[in-house]
């Protein structure tokens, strides 16, 4: 082996001024999660604290004559940067950063207690350090809590020798179930499930593929996940089977988005609104728009490429033929309203004083739809909300009473969160009780949500109506106990929702927000079209905006745009000199 | 002499038609020792076709020529005997010039440019080899047997490699009417490995202009008032302005396109293999595939002021003599018409420019550039553009500097070059306003803002030029900003009214607004073209920024260098066709990549996340 002269940093040490070890203990220990080390017996007495880990060696010794460092310092590299960055702030430390990222990483400045700089630097792996071969990945593949099975899916070199730890089988034969039963990394039985294995090239990721398919609990398909987390396999990041069977050529860019969609399909109204988009649907209705262009704008280029030979396009009916393309395109970007919202479902608060009867009401509206209540650890999913269906859309319901169930918690952090319910769900649900005067809580939330779209519940009307008085939007007196309430809550959901028209399952729908903004720059190029040509623009640049109506549009349905072009002109004009 | 030392010459250019010519004018101009062979240098440009130089696009084109410091735009002022701007109504950034030459004045003018330039020698010599080693070129081997020897060659030999012409029955060998093709060269590049494919196109008949009635016709006058192509001309007019002429065919002319079509070597005879413009097609492909139209508009434009013949602009045929004189008496004005010259097709050999590189190199041999036809282009304007920036290049890499490249954004001569080497051709390209997907800003009143400067960093705009260009651009900004800021003292212009007292640019913004009706708040040393150059400035001031941002947000796309030997073979993910493609042209730019025909966006995409891993050309997905 190569010997060097100088060979490696052993320690780095930094003067602390004298009696300082506690402050520095908590700086360097608490906060930046320093292991401490004993000082040897023979240099304890001098005063002063070591640290070391595998990679660090920092002494802080005492110095008598103390002068802060101020530009010279030592920079640490943390693994958890925003939470080292959290605790320091929590801790009143003040965080100088850097806006210019170092080699592509987030990096600051603080001073210990003592006034010495310290930089940190956030450690997170670049791009750049991963290497060329890619980590096998797991994950759940179903929805969670919904459906009788849950898939494990593992994807990439290891996952076939993985499948052999978890399930004692020596190999699985390719595209066929397997019953097998399958014990955790230390042998501990798991599930009897079933194991498909589906052997590289011939797999939605192109790599190996191993999949699970487990009972239900999602307890158990969490497990499974760990067990293989431990036999080798990292979690995989949101989208990242998508991407590699992208990479390795299994999807279109289109392919993409649908499979997306159906990944975050709440609901089977979302689910074949993701099928029909992947059938091309949407396609066929932006090609259509796009042959509608297409004869004015070829016109328009063949009058100024020939212009002794073709006239331009007559204004009044391009005017007509921008019109119709206007609704066209304002309805292609309400359908993507709708698409959003069966994919995502839409937000309900319920709200009321005390007493009112919310919880009742929620649980009645859950009854026996009571899909998923989504405490699972690590999803992003807020605690308190609950899912129902009405007409196979989803309506998350965040529930504020349950807020204060959980209030005995954190009381600060659940005022916060019905707040925030309150302000940012798309509909609101006012619950007050029928039989007794209003309260002042009722009167004030009645006031607050004024303007918004609601729907006011006077509940308990079975013991009285006294409360009851016209209010603004809709509203429903009844019981929760009433069937025939309940109906027309429901109704009155589905109209706050996505009004009285049925949200057109089988239409197109656009799947990504790129595709939202493709529509939205299309409509605000016709726009900008229509305006010119109405303000007797030159048409060159109300063709200009046609341009990019139709390049926009090209996003959608992506063809040689200009070549095609130019085939329809020669088709359409006999030019030549 | 029987030969040059290998220093003697830095380029040397084949061929004395536009491209040529701009070729050998820019590499001479930039002061690298050059050398024009030519089968005969009398008949350098002599405008063979048609009489005309500009039009939608190819206008921009000359002006852009121009602008960098070429020869084109000062030749074609010189001999300018009918001017007009074309699309005056459709938009300012449409706008485009185009005159009619006297021919043999654009001749004179051309060798005697050419003559001015210390640098250049010119030669008559019909090259017949390439003389190449170890994958460079090293000079050319004539027919006489002479050898000359530089390492920087560039070929612009038009229709005449390999070229036929077809007239009837009749099929000879030739380059253009009356001059001997290249045979030799043809060869010589089809052994050297270059994909060649093969092209046609034609030119009309010629009538003796005392024999017409021109009563019967319908008049396109000139423009009253000078219109240049270039800056460093006078304003004046070159001579004498002639009005042009509009007639139709009938029935009668297409019934005898029809009678007669079993003698056309395109239809009965079936005698041409090429591909023909689809923008200049032959009468008999007008009357055939557009029989529903009852006539056709036919163009009668003098070829000089005293040259005998008019061009019949439109009436390209191959038919046999007889038939085009028939046809011709058949036309209102032309019915005691005299043929001068019949009109011919003629087929030629092209040299597929997806072969080159965005210099307009060839990949296979080192030095070797190619332009104009040859590359399978049509018109005299796309063939100058190619010769400029070939010329330039070569002299460029005679003296080991970087070379020109313009992007599209910058100019049509960009797209020009990107269409051509990245999606190549299969019919005569022609510029194409429709080509240009940047045109709010590729105006003709704006070529020197976007090139001249290029044009002087490589030294081809001389000091005279650069003075010009410097002081008009520093007075038009003065006046733009100043529209910004001075109020006009009314609230009326024309039919156009105002709430408050509108600032100079306010004004100019209505649509209907002119500069013309401004003119007496303007400073007045601003001189009227530079006063047009301001109204359209602010007049499309929002659709300018908005181009420019699209181009902003392409540009790391565009500027994203694709290594030269990345692997696309390792990448699973592209279509087989993508890959295949992107491995024979080896685009320079993820952009280029993108407009190659077969490339789709999901290929790019792929392509994108391949060029951010680490290490280029592992593949994605280990196995």
């Amino acid at each position: 082996m190569k010997r060097y002269a100088t060979a490696r940093i052993e320690h780095l040490q930094i003067a602390i001024p004298a009696g300082g070890e506690d402050a520095a203990r908590a700086f360097y220990g608490t906060l930046l999660a320093l292991r401490e080390v004993p000082k040897p017996a023979e240099l304890a007495p001098r005063g002063g604290l070591w640290f070391r880990s595998a990679s660090i060696a920092l002494h802080l010794g005492i110095d008598p004559d103390f002068h802060p460092a101020g530009k010279a310092h030592v920079a640490f590299a943390c693994g958890e940067y925003a939470s080292v960055l959290a605790r320091l702030a929590a801790a009143g430390v003040a965080v100088a950063n850097d806006a210019l990222p170092v080699e592509g990483r987030a990096h600051c400045y603080v001073a210990d207690p003592f006034g010495n700089r310290i930089e940190l630097i956030d450690d997170a792996p670049s791009a750049a350090n991963d290497d060329a071969v890619e980590p096998t990945i797991v994950a759940v593949a179903t929805p969670p809590g919904q459906g009788a099975i849950s898939v494990v899916r593992v994807s990439g070199s290891r996952a076939r020798s993985i499948a052999a730890r978890l399930t004692g089988a020596a190999a699985l034969a390719p595209r066929h179930a397997t019953r097998v039963a399958l014990v955790d990394e230390a042998g501990r039985a798991l599930d009897d499930a079933l194991a498909l294995s589906f052997p590289a090239p011939h797999s939605a990721t192109g790599e190996d593929v191993v999949e699970f398919h487990l009972h239900g609990a999602p307890v158990l398909a969490r497990e499974v996940v760990r067990a293989a987390i431990a036999c080798g396999a990292r979690q995989a990041a949101p989208g990242e089977f998508t991407r590699r069977a992208f990479l390795a050529g299994k999807l279109d860019l289109d392919g993409v988005g649908a499979i997306a969609d159906l990944i975050a399909a709440e609901s089977a109204s979302a689910a074949r609104a993701a099928l029909a988009n992947l059938g091309g649907a949407l396609r066929a209705r932006v090609a259509e728009m796009r042959s509608r262009l297409r004869e004015p704008l070829e016109r328009l280029a063949a009058s100024i490429d020939f212009p002794d030979e073709v006239e331009e396009p007559a204004r009044a009916p391009l005017a007509d033929t921008l019109g119709e393309l206007d609704g066209e395109l304002a309805r292609l970007q309400r359908d993507g309203e709708v698409g959003r919202l069966l994919r995502e479902g839409v937000s309900l608060a319920i709200v009321g004083p005390p007493n009112a009867g919310k919880s009742s009401l929620l649980n009645t509206l859950l009854g026996e739809e009571r899909a998923i209540v989504s405490d699972i650890p690590g999803t992003t999913r807020d605690s308190i909300e609950e899912r129902f269906f009405i007409d196979g859309v989803a309506v998350r319901a965040i529930d504020t009473a349950g807020i204060r169930a959980h209030a005995d918690k954190l009381e600060a952090m659940g005022i916060e969160r019905s707040q925030r319910a309150f302000e940012s769900a798309r509909i609101l649900l006012l619950v007050l009780d029928a039989s007794l005067p209003l309260s002042t809580q009722g009167e004030e939330l009645l006031a607050r949500s004024e303007g918004r779209t609601r729907i006011v519940f006077f509940n308990k009307a079975d013991l009285g109506t006294s409360a009851v008085r016209p209010v603004s939007g809709l509203s429903i007196c009844g019981s929760v106990r009433w069937p025939q309430t309940m109906r027309e809550l429901r109704a009155a959901i589905a109209q706050a929702g996505w009004g009285t028209e049925h949200p057109d399952l089988e239409r197109a729908h656009l799947a990504f927000g790129e595709q939202f903004d493709a529509v939205a720059r299309a409509l605000e190029a016709l726009r900008s079209a229509r305006a010119a040509l109405a303000a007797d623009e030159a048409l060159d640049l109300v063709g200009n905006d046609l341009r990019l109506v139709d390049a926009a549009l090209a996003h959608l349905s992506p063809e040689a745009a200009s070549e095609e072009m130019l085939a329809g002109i020669f088709a359409r004009f006999c030019i030549g000199k | 002499m029987e030969s040059m030392h290998s220093d003697d010459a830095g380029v040397i250019v084949v061929g004395g038609g536009h491209a040529g010519v701009e070729a050998a004018h820019a590499a001479a101009k930039m002061g690298v020792p050059t050398l024009l062979l030519t089968g005969d240098p009398s008949r350098i440009c002599t405008l063979p076709c048609n009489p005309s130089i500009g039009g939608s696009a190819k206008g921009q084109l000359v002006r852009e020529i121009d602008a960098l410091g070429g020869a084109m735009g000062v030749l074609a002022d010189a001999c300018s005997l009918h001017a007009r701007f074309l699309n005056e109504s459709k938009g300012p950034a449409v706008r485009a010039l185009r005159q009619l030459m006297d021919k043999p004045s654009y001749n004179r003018m051309a060798l005697r440019l050419l003559q001015t330039l210390p640098a250049l020698r010119i030669e008559a010599a019909m090259v017949e080899e390439l003389i190449v080693s170890a994958g460079e070129v090293r000079g050319v081997r004539c027919a006489d047997g002479r050898s000359f020897y530089a390492r920087r060659v560039v070929l612009a030999t038009g229709t005449f490699l390999g070229g036929k012409l077809f007239r009837g029955e009749e099929v000879q060998p030739g380059g253009r009417h009356a001059e001997a093709p290249a045979i030799g060269l043809s060869h010589a590049l089809r052994a050297l490995g270059f994909s060649m494919q093969r092209l046609k196109t034609g030119t009309p008949p010629r009538v003796d202009r005392t024999s017409v009635e021109y009563g019967a016709m319908r008049v396109q006058e000139p423009s009253a008032t000078p219109l240049l192509f270039s800056r460093r001309s006078e304003a004046r007019f070159a001579g004498e302005q002639l009005p042009c002429y509009l007639i139709d065919t009938n029935e009668r002319t297409h019934a005898l396109v029809r009678e007669n079509l079993h003698r056309s070597p395109l239809y009965g005879l079936d005698l041409i293999r090429g591909i023909g413009p689809r923008y200049c097609p032959s009468i008999e492909d007008k009357v055939i595939k557009f029989a529903h139209n009852p006539t056709h508009q036919l163009f009668i434009e003098p070829e000089g002021w005293d040259e005998p013949t008019l061009y019949v602009g439109g009436f390209s045929t191959s038919l046999p003599a007889d038939v085009q004189l028939a046809m011709l008496q058949t036309l209102p004005g032309m019915e005691r018409c005299e043929m001068l010259r019949a009109g011919y097709a003629v087929e030629y050999d092209m040299v597929a420019p997806t072969e080159l590189d965005d210099t307009l190199q060839t990949r296979r041999i080192a030095g070797l550039y190619h332009c104009g036809q040859l590359n399978g282009t049509s018109g005299y304007e796309e063939a100058a553009a190619q010769g400029l920036v070939a010329g330039a290049n070569a002299a460029l890499a005679a003296r080991g500097c970087e070379p020109l490249r313009i992007a599209r954004s910058e100019g049509y001569i960009g797209v020009l070059v990107d269409d051509l080497v990245g999606k190549g051709v299969d019919e005569p390209y022609r510029m194409l306003t429709s080509r240009a997907e940047h045109r709010v800003l590729l105006r003709h009143d704006n070529a020197d803002r976007r090139l001249t400067p290029h044009g002087r960093d490589i030294g081809l705009v001389d000091d005279s030029q650069w003075m010009v260009f410097t002081e008009e651009i520093a007075l038009l900004d003065r006046a733009v900003s100043d529209a910004e800021r001075m109020r006009l003292p009314v609230r009326e212009i024309g039919s156009e009214r105002f709430q408050a007292p509108p600032t100079l640019a306010e004004a100019l913004r209505r649509p209907q607004v002119r500069v013309a009706e401004l003119r007496s708040w303007l400073p007045e040393d601003l001189s009227a073209d530079l006063a047009e150059r301001l109204e359209i400035e602010v007049k499309i001031e929002g659709y300018v920024k908005r181009e420019e941002q699209a181009i902003v947000q392409a540009a790391r796309r565009e500027r994203l260098v694709i290594p030269a030997d990345f692997a696309y073979e390792g990448i699973g993910a592209l279509s087989s066709e993508a890959r295949e493609k992107l491995a024979r042209q080896r685009p320079r730019t993820l952009g280029a990549a993108g407009r190659i025909p077969g490339v789709a966006p999901t290929d790019i995409a792929i392509l994108s996340l391949h060029l951010q891993r680490p290490e280029h050309g592992s593949p994605a997905v280990t196995r």
